[in-house]
Order: structure tokens, then sequence, then C-alpha cells
């Protein structure tokens, strides 16, 4: 289960990006922020994966401080991340993208073979192309391979930051049904996605981030109410 | 039967031939740092030459035979590399090109350095073996160019394996691709960016090993080597060690006969002209999408 | 205000520059010293231009140099006026600053290394010409006393052209090229004109400059007007005082000619050495140069701007 307490992220010493987030994810269960654009939900993810330093506040891991720790260090904890931007190695074949995903087992060949089976077993479209470069598949599959390789290093939590971003439609529904799977193998998630829609349709558990503060959250059922109101604002907000 | 003239020009390509593997040897120390970390490191040409030193003052002193000492720099010039990454280049702000003058910095300090002991008179290293050739019918294969070609070529292919077939080396192309998403997957990427800073200073630590048994050299001659580097690059791109090998055979047969045509004196301009050619030839850039800053 | 902090300080400069022959007439050893002083200066200075400014690392610089002092020895000796041999060698070195532009189209590195190469390489082209060097058969009547008058005067209009460009719109248009080109690019700046344009200035004042430095000496060997020193130096002036400012190359060739004379003005060895060292201690405690560090610290300014 993660927690964050008081998060404060500061850009260029002026600017606070987040103010005093403090959020719980629970364990097994999918939690997603949403919130407009520029509301810090990216800095958040990046935070909480290492990526970066935030001026003040905690982020534990199952009773396990990890803020603090480097990003490669975080991999260890038990943290996986899938990145806004594409982020596979686009020279190399979608097989060595994976086996990179694995580096935390590589001593251990036969359980990294173990690994890669079983992840191959749950995204049989990167099965079919083991030998192609992973830059020459297509968005949504590259979107499935950055996902695929975060598996592999077995993660307790995995985060992903926006997910449908730059998708196509239908590709955005794939990722999601992709998303769905995980989630029923009990993979704890946390998600940020300006496609409240579908974010909204995966998870149990909602936070509202705006302009880096934490507006309310909760169980999905519960809070469904208000936040209608809430997303009427900001579609109406992004029209304007 | 071939004609005198063209026994030559078969010469003098077998010769240039030979060279081209060490060639290639001397720019992928260049490539790898510059892959993995976007820094070119000026003072590459620096470090060939000061393995060229150590070889023939280590050979000199302790009257060992040069091919073992070669072993030897090897080490000593990745641990030289390695200091010198952690010390000086490591912490440099990101600003302008700070590693850049950081690295010149080096070159000064590694040209004054060498300079003082070693004055400016060239050295030279001779073997039993050096004025020894193996004849090929009308051809002659320099036995210290063979050399060099036999373990440029060794070590080239040694580090095709490892970067592609070995977790370590794949961790290295990882990092050279997209720093950050390797960190998001647990590669410590400052520890591969020491490691590689090290890795190719100890090819240029065999690099100007092999090149102290080939010719005489004085301290000045760093900048260049950096330029056959920098040539080859250009020619080859970065990520691929075939095509490095045949960027230095390019460059060596384009100086060979350059200087066989136009005089000794004038072997770097050669290299120089390929560079301004390649640039005119090739306007979108010498490695393409590497060529520009990220917005 | 700031102007006139800066421009006050530079104006006294000028004035001492200008007194040094007349006040010190019988000391030969002032008006040498205050002549190597506006040299260095003044080469400085026009890196800055390419290199502080425009944030272009020409490591080829001492190019420009030596073919200016080359180019105005064989004038000279083709009987030309020597002032007039100092003005060609200015435009050898303009054109020789286009053979460089098809290096501008490089990232920073690759063009430190590609202008690096091309000033090896010219060297060594020269240095098979002529091994020992030129001499100058000096003009009687144009003695020390207007050599130091001339290279004041390039001084002069070098630093009237910096403050220029430092006090116009062009700055905001280096400095975007300087951090940022793509981007600088993509926002209507064309980064090949400026480029252009500042590389070609920084070249034909350091081409002038090293024709009065050769006539002056009137000797002109290759291997010293060439020598990667005249790259160092400035390179070494500008990062110690800061880069791309007015102030900063100048304090730091006062740093440099106050190191150069407890090092018996000579360049050897070990001299390189340890401004190899000071570049390194430099470019990491005081990545901005002496200038923004005692400001920073004095003043407490907050580097909130990039100006």
């Amino acid at each position: 289960m993660l927690k964050v307490e008081n998060l404060t992220v500061e850009y260029r010493r002026d600017i606070e990006i987040l103010k005093n987030v403090s959020l719980i994810v629970p364990e097994n269960k999918v939690t997603a922020v949403i919130g407009p654009n520029g509301a810090g939900k990216s800095t958040l993810v990046k935070a909480i994966a290492g990526l970066i330093k935030p001026k003040k506040g905690s982020i534990t891991l199952d009773g396990v401080r990890i803020d603090g720790t480097s990003a490669d260090e975080r991999v260890k904890q038990g943290v996986g991340v899938v990145l806004q931007r594409r982020s596979v190695f686009p020279q190399m074949t979608v097989k060595d993208n994976l086996i990179l995903g694995g580096w935390r087992l590589r001593g251990e060949k036969k359980v990294l073979e173990e690994v890669l089976n079983q992840v191959l077993e749950m995204f049989p479209d990167l099965k079919q192309r083991l030998d192609l470069k992973a830059g020459s598949l297509s968005g949504g599959l590259q979107r499935m391979l950055e996902i695929a390789r975060a598996m592999m290093s077995r993660p307790k939590i995995l985060l992903m930051d926006e997910p449908s971003a730059g998708l196509s439609p239908l590709m955005v529904k794939h990722v999601y049904r992709q998303i769905d799977i995980l989630k029923k193998n009990q993979l704890t998630i946390f998600l940020v996605d300006q496609n409240i829609r579908q974010c909204m349709e995966a998870a149990d558990y909602v936070y509202v981030l705006e302009l880096g503060e934490v507006k309310g959250g909760g169980r999905k059922e519960e809070i469904s109410g208000s936040l209608s109101d809430l997303i009427k604002v900001w579609l109406y907000l992004e029209q304007s | 039967m071939l004609s005198g003239a063209e026994i030559t020009y078969v010469q003098l390509f077998l010769g240039a031939l030979l060279l081209g593997g060490l060639y290639a040897l001397v720019a992928v120390g260049l490539a790898l740092i510059f892959g993995v970390m976007r820094i070119l490191n000026i003072a590459h040409g620096e470090f060939i030459i000061l393995s060229a030193y150590i070889t023939y003052w280590l050979s000199q002193t302790y009257r060992l035979d040069p091919l073992l000492t070669i072993i030897l720099t090897i080490p000593i010039a990745s641990l030289v590399g390695f200091v010198t990454y952690s010390a000086v280049i490591r912490g440099v702000t990101k600003s302008f090109d700070a590693p850049i003058v950081s690295s010149f910095g080096i070159l000064l300090i590694l040209q004054a350095g060498m300079l003082i002991a070693w004055s400016g008179d060239p050295r030279s290293i001779v073997t039993p073996f050096t004025a020894d050739s193996l004849v090929l019918g009308p051809y002659l294969l320099p036995l210290v160019r063979l050399i060099a070609f036999v373990v440029s070529v060794l070590a080239l292919t040694s580090l095709h394996v490892f970067l592609n077939n070995t977790h370590l080396g794949r961790a290295v192309k990882a990092v050279s691709q997209d720093s950050e998403a390797a960190s998001t997957l647990g590669i410590p990427v400052s520890r591969i960016q020491s490691l590689t800073f090290a890795l190719s200073t100890g090819l240029a630590g065999l690099a100007g090993g092999l090149l102290s048994l080939l010719l005489s050299f004085t301290p000045t001659l760093g900048p260049e080597y950096l330029l056959k580097a920098f040539v080859i690059l250009a020619l080859s791109g970065i990520g691929n060690i075939p095509a490095l090998l045949i960027g230095g055979l390019v460059l060596s047969i384009g100086e060979t006969y350059g200087s066989f045509f136009l005089g000794s004196g004038l072997r770097n301009v050669v290299a120089y002209i390929m560079l301004v050619l390649i640039l005119l030839l090739r306007p979108a850039g010498l490695f393409g999408n590497l060529k520009e800053r990220e917005v | 205000m700031r102007a006139i902090k800066t421009a006050l300080p530079i104006l006294l400069l000028v004035v001492v520059i200008l007194l040094v022959p007349i006040a010190a007439a019988d000391n030969r050893f002032a008006t040498t010293l205050a002549f190597i002083f506006i040299i260095y200066t003044t080469v400085a200075l026009s890196w800055n231009i390419i290199g502080g400014m425009a944030g272009q690392l020409n490591l080829g610089h001492a190019a420009f140099f030596g073919v200016g002092a080359y180019i105005m020895a064989i004038s000279t000796g083709s009987g030309l006026h020597p002032y007039l041999g100092v003005l060609l060698g200015g435009l050898a070195a303009l054109g020789l600053s286009g053979a460089m532009v098809p290096l501008l189209r490089l990232r920073g590195d690759y063009f430190a290394i590609g202008t690096l190469s091309l000033a090896e390489a010219i060297k060594i082209a020269i240095l098979n010409i002529h091994a020992y060097g030129i001499r100058v058969t000096p003009d009687p009547s144009l003695g020390r006393f207007e050599n130091y008058y001339l290279a004041s005067a390039i001084l002069i209009a070098t630093v009237i052209i910096t403050y220029m460009i430092l006090n116009s719109r062009y700055k905001l248009a280096f400095y975007s090229i300087r951090e940022n080109e793509k981007l600088a690019d993509v926002s209507g700046i064309n980064p090949a004109k400026y480029k252009i344009m500042v590389l070609m200035i920084s070249a034909v004042i350091t081409g002038l400059v090293g024709g009065i430095y050769g006539y002056n000496l009137l000797y002109v060997p290759a291997e010293h007007v060439l020598s990667i020193e005249w790259t160092i130096i400035p390179i070494f002036m500008v990062l110690i005082g800061g880069r791309g400012t007015l102030l900063g190359p100048i304090i730091g060739a006062l740093i440099y000619l106050a190191v150069y004379y407890v090092l018996q003005f000579t360049i050897t060895e070990t001299s390189l050495l340890v401004f190899g060292i000071v570049l390194v201690l430099a470019i990491k405690f005081m990545p901005n140069g002496l200038v923004e560090a005692v400001l920073i610290k004095s003043l407490g300014v907050k580097r909130t701007s990039i100006i």
C-alpha cells in the first residue's frame, strides 16, 4: 500500500507544482487521479517514481519510506512506472526491451525466463513480434511494450502516467483492456489520466487534483456525484 | 602480371586496410562516451597518446615485452579515465557545454603532463619484430600493422558481443537510447556512465598501446587522433560497430592515397577535407536525430 | 544604473590604457605589458562574441590570429603599407571564417572538434610552407608607439561592438541560441544567420589583432602565432571572468596577466598544466565566471533571468 503524505514539489524555487498532497493507494486496487491540464498529475507520478525530488513530504510503500531514493533504487523497492512519453528503446528488439525490464532479475536466468513467459502470456501481441525493433511498432503496441516491460520487474505497484496519451480511441480502449487484465491479476495500480471516462471506469478509488492540491477523493461510487459537477466545470473551462 | 604501379597501389591498399582496423578502435571509445552520455570527450586523443607513453615507459623501465605491456596499459588507462570522469567531468553543470570545456581542460592537463614527463622529443618502441613483414606474393604485410589489425578487430568484436549479448552491455545501450527510461527499470544510470567512460578510456588504452608499436609519437599528437575519431564517427554514426570498421577503412584509405599523391605533410588536411565534404553532402546532419539538442 | 556600473570602470580602463605610453614614456616594460594586455583582452573579447554570447565553442580561434599575422607578414613583405597588411590580415581571417561556416551547422560539441581540427590542419599546412616563420621589415614611421595606438583602437572598437550587441535586440537572440538552439529556431530566430554573423565579427577582430601583434613583433613564426595558446588563453580569460559579459573577459585578462607575470612571461608546459587545472576547477566551481560569482556573493543577486 502506498502512502503519500504532505508532498510538496517545487519548480525553480518559487513555483509549487504540488502543495501538501496526501493520498493513499490501497493494495490490489486501481487508484486514479484526475484533474485538468497543469494540475500536477505527471509531477505526482514522477515524484513517486523517483524522477523528481520533492521539497518536503514523504512517500511510503508497505511501511518503507521510499522518498529519497533514486529512481533506479526504487525499482528494487517495488515501484514500476510507465512514463507518459514514448519510452521504449527504439533501436532494440521487443525481446531485448523486455529483458531489460527484467534487469532486477538479471542474475537469475531461470526466473527471468519464467517471468518473461508469464508477461508474454499477458501480452500476446508482443509475443508475436519479439524480434521486431521496438521503434517500428505502432503507438499502441509501444505503449503495450512499455507496460509489459514495467511488469518484468514484478513491481508491487505500477504507476502509469497518462497511458492514453497520444493514442487513437481504439488504442486507448486496447490499453485499458490491458489495465483491466492487470487489475484482475490483483496488481496495485496508480494511474493518472486526462481521459476521464476510461480512467474512471477502470478505477476503484479516485482522487481529484487541481492546481497542485488534492481537492477530494475516495471510493469511486461514493464521490461520483460531486465529481460529475466538477468535471462539468473543467470541460466548460477547457471549451472556453 | 601486375605492373609496378599497380603493385604499389595494392600494397598501399593493404597497408591502409590494416591500419583501418586500428582507426576504428580509436573511434569506438569516442563513440561510446558520446552515445551514452552525449559528451564529446575532447581529451580522447590525449588518452590515446598517454597510453602510448605508458606502454613506452613501462616497457622501457621494466624491460617488458611490449605486447605484454599493452595488456597492462589497458587497466591503467581505464583507471585514469574513471578518476578523471568522477573527479572532473561528472559533477559539472550541464549549462552550455560545460562538460566539453572540462574535457578541454583535461586535454591541457594531459598534454602538458606528457610534455613535462617526457619532453617533446619523438618516442617510439622498437621491438624485435618491428621491421618484419609477412610476405604475401609480391606484397608485404608489416607485422606490427597486422598485429594491430587483428587485435583491433578482436577488441571490436568483443565489444559488439558485450553490448548485444550481455545484461550489462544491453544496459549500456539502454542508457544511450533513453537514460530516464533505463533508470525506471532499475538500471543505475550514473554508474553505467562511469563504467562507460572507463571502458572508453580502456579501449583508448589499447589503441594507444598498439599505436606505440606503429609509429613515433609526441605529446601533441592528441588532436590529430581526435580528428580521425571524429571523422570516422561522422562517416559511420555511433550506433554500429561494423560501420565504424568501414569508416576506419575509408579514412585510412583516403589518408594513405591522399598522402601518397599530395605529400605526407597534408595527411591531416585530408581528414579535415573529408569532414567538410561529409558535412556538405549530408546536410541532414551527421548523426541524424542525435545532432540536435532536444527541445 | 547597471549600465553605468559597467561603463564607468571600462571608461576608466580605456583612459588608463591610452595614457600609458605617454605617462611611462621611458618605461618600455610598462608599455609592452600594456600592449600585451590589449592584445589578449581583444582576443578574449572577440572569442567572447562567438563563444560567450552565442555559445558556440570555437576551439580554432588561434587560426584567425595566426592567419591574420601571416597574411600581414606576407603583404608587408610584398611592399604594402604595414597597416594595410594588418587590414588584409583581418580580411584573410574573415575569409577563413567562411571556411568554418559549414561547421556551424553542427551542434556545439561537434563544432568544437571541427574547429579544433581545422586550426590544426591549417597550422600543419602553413608549417609545411614556412617552417621558420617570416621576418617583417618595419616601416620606420610606424614604431611601437603607433602600433600601440592601433591596437588600442581595435580594442576600443571591440569593446564598443560588444557593448552594442549586449544592449541591442540581438542580445536575446544570441542568448536563446546559446541556451536552446532548436527552440530558438522554431521561435522564428534564424540561428544560422546570427552564428555566421558573430563568427565573422569575431574572426575579423582577431585577424586584425594578429596582424598588429605580428607587426609589432617584426617576426611571424607559424608555430607561435598559430599555437593553440591563442585559443586556450582567451577561453581561459572569458571563462574565469564570465562568459557573455563585457566586464568578464576584461577581468579575466587582468587575472591572466597577473598569472603570466608570476610565471615569468613564458608559456611553458607547466603553465599549460596550470591553465588546464584552473580551467577544470573554474568550470566546476564557478561555471559562470568570477564576475557572476562575485555578483552573487556581494550583491546577493539571484540568477533569476538569463540576462
